[in-house]
């Protein structure tokens, strides 16, 4: 299981980051308190989202270096650099609608 | 960080073995494995080999289907006004076009090229669960072909392959048309999620010795990828499927803004289906390019790693997309930016796959065989269709091409050039594989190019028409439009394409001789092990692996398996038997026994599909006996599973012994049972998700939930349940099989007594699943928690019966973990959905 | 026509298009000049290109840099596009029918004040709101170019502002399948100078007085009767008569529409009488029923009496 999750991380980060988005959009449709709570909000999770992959891609590049003679465990790792980075700009994609004007 | 169980690695020194093998092993294996000699034997063969060939033949052929389909869509659009097909006839052709193309042509067709080719990629006999694929591909194909022939009787539905409520609900469409795509698409469903199970228990789980996740075939890893996305994604499909059915038939509101519903809830989840569903099918396909380009470049894939994150990347960010079919509706402008954002992002690892096939091509040498030919085309074609789609991503020009026939366009690109092409060239390149002739390379090389310019004759004009304002699903256009030229060249070049289809269907009349003792071979020198010589028993021996490109790197190794030099070189025990392996270091596990063929999943696919079908046409009585005979016919299957070996360990050759049956998380049969409650629980996720969107819609409508005495008393009977289920394998594991029967069977008593609580409180407490949303997500929650609670029910009493039959011992509690599974499950469902509808948004007065 | 804007909520889109083609064009012809290296060209070219590296840079770094200008272009072009109604615009409330539109003119209030079916008309040079609804199945308001498209649909209220700069007939047609002859379900937008928008909404605002010269008035008047007798006004209305339906359109100033059927026929005595006699032939399976009971005469005297109502 942890296998999967250190591999998946990042992608995980980035779902848990769409989805937290969207449902805050959501509800703030909903609620009548000021947009601008809302919109500090989701700018506060897609900081925290990129500070997660940040902080999984240091501990993965650590990982790897113990774990150099393992193939299948530097394979994974890898897996997970990488998709961190995509996930990572997925991120940063999706906190761009918060930045600019609606 | 991994959970590996430990076998020695150094008992992989043992292989290959010296010395010969006895004599009869391989007579003995071949009788075992023996194909069909009697009529029906063709029909209820479950070899992978066999039940391949027939799933990627139906396929094509629904291809073909459709394709005619889109001749005829041509030839009236052709010029304005044409009167060659009448409207009617016209919306109900394009709407099976499209259904057929997405439902019984696409995902059927990549499953199938799993079912064929991941045994032998992987070195495994067979696929985990053979009978439960062979049930997939007859409930498809009866299915499927009863769909397609409701267009004879006028009847096929005309509500655009997307189906759109209100125009789809009773009001605008009162004929059985709908139906019979809803309830049609309901044993596509159940065949989708059947080959799912089997393809991701497959690929974790049984592969070669040695062949650890880095040296995992990147066909396999698309494959896997593939089923764990139909697993997240189908389930929507099914619940919006069955909730307009209910609309339909029982008038419980959904999308029917006037009592409550509304129509963007069947958008939401339909799409969030939707778009995986492209994905889904460019997968596979996107899976056979990084296969086919190495062995035609003969080198390896540049940048493995980066395509298998890119693939990953892609299943996970496709899920995040779907609203970009909605961004004309009205939502608000920052979900609709998230939205396109995403959208944007998931074009990225599209990048990447593309750009390492043609570094690998750079890095090798191409030869223009067919199977190149059609990998690059299919590569132009695809990166045209994925540069207009993320035109479409910006949410400005998307609200002037969305339904026009630009996207008709753009999704033409992605889909003939993502999928269309690679499934040709995946063609011709396994064709030798199961053939004793291959497919002619010169017709392949005017086939390929028929298609080609065909395809883009057809399809770039359409991206002028949309710009010129021509909506899509138009039976004809007016003249003073200036359409009539792009339609015209479209036309004639949907027929050099549809052509090219027939000049192929001929080849394989001509070439195509499978099913015999010799197959063609490895005449394109690919480097995976499904070219190892085999016969209907896949690999004589299944091999050690040490590399990510077997047949080109270990030396020798086709001679020492067909030699019988590895694992499992013949049938000692006189049964179809393949291995186990861990998921992650491919260590061997158990010996895992398979069946032979029969007939009860054969009959169990034709009652399915039966029930389906019988029930559109509402004859409810012969739907009710055909459904009653199909869950018969599974249960027979059923009985016939968990059955005692007579050793407890085998020798698998080179003195390495294996156990011959496991129970818990790492037997196949659980995994199978997991991610058949993973679908289920995502179904209740978006019935969930159902409830919550439409509360959010007309909170005015909600009325209080019934008081707390009965939540109490049902959230008890739940818990009886868990504990019952939990308590019955703790007893038969220590040694108490009766009282397990009965703690089992009064677990499943307690759902179902749960489930008629529930019911009955809600209804006394006056409200009525037709008279408004709260009261038809109500009871669509209910009635899912019902099902559970019948099927719970019927599984109580197979254990029961399981009892009285004394096929329960302590040494073999798989059923009853199984059992146990379903039921703790069925219990979590029932709280959750239950505490969901009563504390959102909570009691009033 | 998306390439050939008539106002500020088409113009941005345009040019929005333009980027977007220039960006696939040229990305299109790096990939081919790739993939022709790749394949045919020189062996240094080639070692270059069969590289781990090519896949990092032309597969992530060159398409992240691309799509995050275009998607920061796309956001702010998405802001500008705004549907919110500003306080002082025009009003229009257009509801999608299966298979024309119901159009309503609304006063400062909200309120209907003039009904019309099939053609909006607009001032020139200001922006209009449009209330699109429906009221059966989802349709889709789209004028290529005056802007992009709105959905119409049941349970729901959304907002889309035109403007068109210079005075024309602007065509569109229903863009979300609605069944039936979704295909046959055209619109025009009529923009007008501001004086002779005015001058079109007093004449509209009268009721019906149809305009007869003394030869061709006993026709007409026998065409009001026709009219009458045939029950037409249980499904249209003509205001300043007996004929109040509103299931279909409103026909008080019919004749003074471009087109008819919404947007499929010329509007003249001749398709007036056609499409009477004969609408399901025209358009199969629109809510009218034809009316091939109706004789020649008749028929010709109707039609003159709605050509009339200008």
């Amino acid at each position: 299981m942890r296998f999967w999750l250190w591999g998946l991380g990042g992608l995980l980060i980035w779902a848990l980051h769409f989805l937290g988005l969207y449902g805050l959009a959501s509800v703030a449709d909903l609620a009548t308190g000021r947009a601008d709570g809302w919109r500090a909000a989701g700018l506060g999770f897609s900081l925290a989202c990129l500070l997660a992959t940040a902080l999984y891609a240091v501990m993965l590049a650590r990982r790897l270096r113990r774990a150099s003679n393992a193939p299948v465990q530097v394979f994974a790792l890898g897996l997970g650099l990488t998709g961190g980075l995509v996930a990572a700009i997925g991120v940063v994609f999706q906190s761009l609608p918060l930045l600019l004007p609606v | 960080m991994n959970g590996d169980p430990g076998l020695d690695p150094e008992i992989y020194e043992r292989f290959p073995t010296k010395g010969r093998r006895p004599r009869d092993e391989l007579k003995t294996l071949e009788a075992v494995w023996c194909g069909p000699t009697k009529p029906w034997e063709w029909i209820t063969a479950i070899n992978n080999n066999f039940v391949g060939v027939y799933y990627v033949g139906a396929a094509m052929l629904f291809f073909v289907l459709a394709g005619v389909l889109a001749l005829l869509m041509r030839t009236q659009l052709a010029l304005p006004m044409t009167g060659f097909l009448a409207q009617e006839t016209y919306n109900q052709i394009f709407t099976m076009h499209g259904t057929v193309m997405m439902f019984l042509f696409a995902v059927p067709a990549v499953e199938a090229l799993g079912v064929l080719l991941l045994p032998q990629m992987l070195g495994a006999r067979d696929l985990p669960f053979p009978r439960l694929s062979a049930y997939a591909f007859w409930a498809y194909l009866v299915g499927g072909l009863s769909f397609f022939c409701s267009l004879f009787f006028g009847l096929a539905p005309n509500g655009g392959w997307f189906m759109y409520p209100p125009l789809t609900g009773t009001t605008y469409s009162p004929g059985i048309n709908a139906d019979f795509w809803l309830l049609g698409i309901g044993f596509i469903e159940i065949s989708a999620i059947a080959g799912a199970i089997e393809i991701i228990v497959g690929v974790l789980k049984t592969r070669a010795p040695g062949m650890t996740l880095d040296k995992l075939p990147i066909f396999a890893w698309a494959m896997l990828i593939f089923a764990c996305m139909i697993v997240i994604a189908f389930p929507s499909v099914i619940l919006s499927t069955l909730l307009l059915e209910l609309e339909r038939a029982l008038g419980w509101p959904f999308f029917d803004a006037a009592k409550g519903g509304d129509p963007l809830l069947w958008q939401h989840l339909f799409w969030f289906f939707g778009h995986p569903e492209v994905y889904i099918i460019f997968l596979p396909a996107a899976g056979a390019m990084s296969t086919i380009i190495p062995a035609v470049a003969q080198t390896r894939l540049v940048g493995h790693r980066l395509v298998v994150m890119a693939m990953l990347a892609t299943g996970f960010i496709s899920f995040g997309v779907w609203a970009h079919h909605m961004f004309t509706t009205g939502m608000p402008r920052l979900s609709i930016n998230y939205f396109s954002a995403a959208s944007a992002a998931v074009s990225v690892p599209a990048g990447v796959q593309v750009f390492a096939w043609i570094a690998t091509l750079a890095a090798g040498k191409m030869r223009f065989n067919t199977p190149g030919l059609f990998a690059v085309g299919g590569l132009v074609i695809f990166v045209m269709g994925g540069l207009t789609g993320v035109m479409v991503a910006m949410v400005p020009f998307d609200w002037q091409a969305h339904d026009s026939y630009f996207i008709v366009a753009h999704l033409h690109y992605v889909l003939i050039g993502g999928m269309v092409f690679p499934l040709f060239a995946a063609i011709y390149y396994w064709l030798p594989m199961s053939s004793r002739r291959p497919l002619s390379e010169r017709w392949g090389k005017w086939i390929f190019w028929l298609m080609f310019i065909g395809h883009n004759v057809t399809f770039m004009p359409m991206h002028l028409s949309g710009l010129m304002g021509m909506p899509r699903r138009v039976y004809t256009y007016l003249p003073d439009r200036g359409w009539e030229l792009p339609n015209l060249i479209s036309t004639f070049g949907s027929f050099l394409f549809g052509l090219a289809v027939m000049l192929w269907i001929i080849d394989m009349i001509r070439n195509f001789r499978p099913f015999g003792d010799k197959e063609a071979g490895n005449l394109f020198n690919g480097p995976g092990l499904e070219w190892l010589p085999a016969g209907f028993y896949s690999l004589r021996s299944i091999p050690v692996i040490t590399s990510l490109y077997p047949v080109w790197e270990q030396k020798g190794l086709g001679r020492d398996v067909a030699a019988g030099r590895y694992l499992l070189p013949g049938a000692p025990r006189g049964e179809r038997e393949t291995i186990v392996t861990s998921p992650i270091t491919a260590q061997p596990q158990y010996l895992l026994r398979m069946p032979r063929p029969s007939s009860w999943h054969v009959w169990g696919a034709v009652f399915t599909a039966g029930f389906f079908l019988i029930l559109t046409v509402q004859a409810y009585v012969a739907a009710v006996v055909s459904g009653i005979l199909a869950v018969y016919c599974l249960w027979e299957w059923a009985w016939r599973l968990d059955r005692p070996h007579r050793a407890a360990t085998a020798d698998v050759g080179g003195g390495v012994r294996l156990p011959t049956s496991v129970s818990g998380p790492m037997s196949h049969g659980w995994w199978a049972m997991v991610i058949t409650l993973t679908v289920s629980g995502m179904v209740a996720v978006m019935a969930g998700f159902s409830y919550v969107f439409l509360w959010s819609r007309r909170p005015d409508l909600w009325r209080a939930p019934p008081d707390a005495a009965s939540l109490l008393i049902t959230l008890g009977l739940l818990a009886a349940c868990a504990l019952g289920a939990f308590g019955s394998v703790r007893s038969l594991k220590g040694a108490r099989p009766s009282l397990a029967a009965a703690l089992m069977l009064t677990a499943s008593l307690a759902a179902a007594a749960a489930f008629a609580v529930e019911a009955g409180a809600w209804w006394s407490s006056g409200l009525r699943p037709d008279a408004n949303s709260q009261g038809a997500t109500v009871f669509a929650l209910l009635a899912w928690q019902g099902v559970f609670a019948g099927i719970g029910l019927l599984m109580g009493l197979f254990a029961l019966m399981r009892r009285l039959f004394g096929l329960v011992t302590p040494d073999r509690p798989a059923t009853f973990e199984l059992i146990g599974l379903f039921l703790g499950y069925t219990a979590a469902q029932g709280a959750a959905s239950l505490l969901l509808v009563r504390l959102l948004p909570g009691g009033g007065a | 026509m998306v390439l050939d804007p008539a106002g500020p909520f088409a113009g941005p889109i345009e040019t929005v298009a333009w980027v977007l083609f220039v960006m696939a064009g040229v990305v299109l012809a790096l990939v081919l000049a790739a993939l022709g290296v790749a394949l045919f060209g020189p062996r240094p070219w080639r070692q270059r290109v069969g590289a781990e590296r090519l896949v990092w840079v032309g597969g992530l770094a060159f398409p992240v840099v691309v799509l995050t200008g275009l998607l920061i272009y796309g956001l702010s072009t998405t802001a500008k596009l705004s549907a919110e109604p500003r306080p002082g615009e025009m009003r229009i409330r257009v509801t999608g029918e299966m298979w024309w539109w119901r159009v309503a003119y609304l006063d400062e209030r909200g309120r209907e004040v003039l009904q019309d079916a099939n053609e909006i008309r607009i001032p020139v040079g200001r922006p209009v709101v449009l209330e699109l609804e429906s009221a059966d199945v989802i349709h889709s308001f789209w004028a290529p170019r005056l802007g992009g498209k709105t959905d119409m649909i049941p349970g729901r209220r959304n907002f889309m502002r035109l403007q068109a700069d210079a005075p024309g007939d602007y065509q569109g047609q229903c863009a979300e399948y609605c069944g039936g002859p979704h295909a046959l379900m055209g619109l025009t937008v009529v923009a007008l100078e501001p004086e002779r928008f005015a001058a079109w909404r007093q004449m509209q605002a009268q009721e019906a007085k149809p305009v007869a010269a003394p030869q061709t008035a006993p026709l007409i008047e026998r065409g009001r009767q026709v009219f009458d007798a045939s029950g037409c006004g249980a499904c249209h209305t003509i205001r300043g008569t007996d004929a109040n339906g509103l299931a279909g359109p409103d026909l008080t100033h019919v004749g003074g529409r471009r087109t008819l059927g919404a947007g499929i026929l010329p509007n003249n005595q001749g398709t007036l009488a056609g499409w009477i006699a004969d609408s399901q032939g025209i358009k199969p399976g629109n809510r009218m029923p034809s009316y091939p009971v109706l004789s020649g005469r008749d028929l010709r005297a109707v039609a003159a009496y709605l050509d009339s109502l200008k």
